[in-house]
């Protein structure tokens, strides 16, 4: 696992390499909800990140590779969290977003994408903290 | 998953506690601690069919009060458990949850299902 961090013009940027793994599933929310909890989102707002995250992940992680590696890109800026996780895609094409997961993420978070590419495949998340709109 | 504690609580695979407690006239109440993702998710199931297959269950309730993070899969693991109980002849709700698994059935529309209280 590696980390980076970065910080410019009021961004906080932190990228994370883990093995793509359910095992590593925790690792990306706890990294998610430090980073935003930091921000001042707030405690529903940090559970709502969590789930997203993790089911972001969960889908990239089910359609790599064995062996593959994960890499989690987490911006925050003025409010404003960006999630992007992206992973190696296996010859299986990626499962869609079954009902469960599309109401999750249409409950969470603000934006969401999938990119679903022959090699790769990213998930990127956006939330804005209410806090820092009003 | 090992045994401990004379029996009633279990250690699951992928960090969940879980324990399985006899109430009486059939009802067994099953109690979840952890962290319910794809890493624990076949965990989860695997000890709401033990509680089944354990004792003579007419009922399981499920504590979820110490859950405290739950994703699809965990949903997924919960109907699929839940169908395989009721061919058994064992019925499944859930007495209690943490406000992210009440969270988690209300975006999902599935806390009527297994009668989450309010």
């Amino acid at each position: 696992m590696t980390a980076q961090g970065d910080t410019r013009a009021d961004t906080d940027c932190v990228e994370v390499l883990v093995p793509a793994d359910a095992r590593f599933l925790r690792l990306a929310r706890i990294a998610a909800s430090a980073l935003a909890a930091d921000a001042g989102f707030t405690v529903e707002e940090l559970d709502d990140l969590r789930l997203a995250v993790g089911e972001a992940c969960a889908l990239l992680i089910e359609a790599s590779p064995e062996h593959s590696e994960l890499r989690l890109t987490y911006r925050v800026n003025a409010g404003r969290f960006e999630f992007t996780a992206a992973c190696p895609a296996s010859n299986d094409s990626m499962r869609g977003l079954d009902s469960a997961a599309a109401a999750i993420f249409a409950a969470t978070v603000d934006d969401y994408a999938l990119t679903d590419a022959p090699e790769s495949n990213a998930f990127i998340l956006v939330k804005q903290s209410a806090a820092e709109g009003t | 998953m090992t045994a401990a504690n004379g029996g009633d609580q279990l250690t699951g695979d992928g960090g969940l506690d879980v324990s399985i407690r006899p109430n009486g006239d059939g009802v067994i109440t099953v109690s979840i601690c952890g962290e319910i993702d794809p890493y624990s998710a076949d965990a989860f199931a695997d000890a709401l069919l033990e509680a089944a297959t354990s004792a003579d269950a007419a009922q399981i309730e499920l504590d979820l009060a110490g859950v405290q993070f739950m994703d699809s899969s965990g949903l997924r693991a919960l109907l699929v458990a839940g169908d395989d109980l009721t061919e058994r002849g064992t019925r499944l709700s859930i007495c209690m949850v943490s406000e992210p698994v009440r969270r988690l059935l209300e975006i999902t529309d599935l806390a009527d299902r297994f009668d989450v209280p309010r």
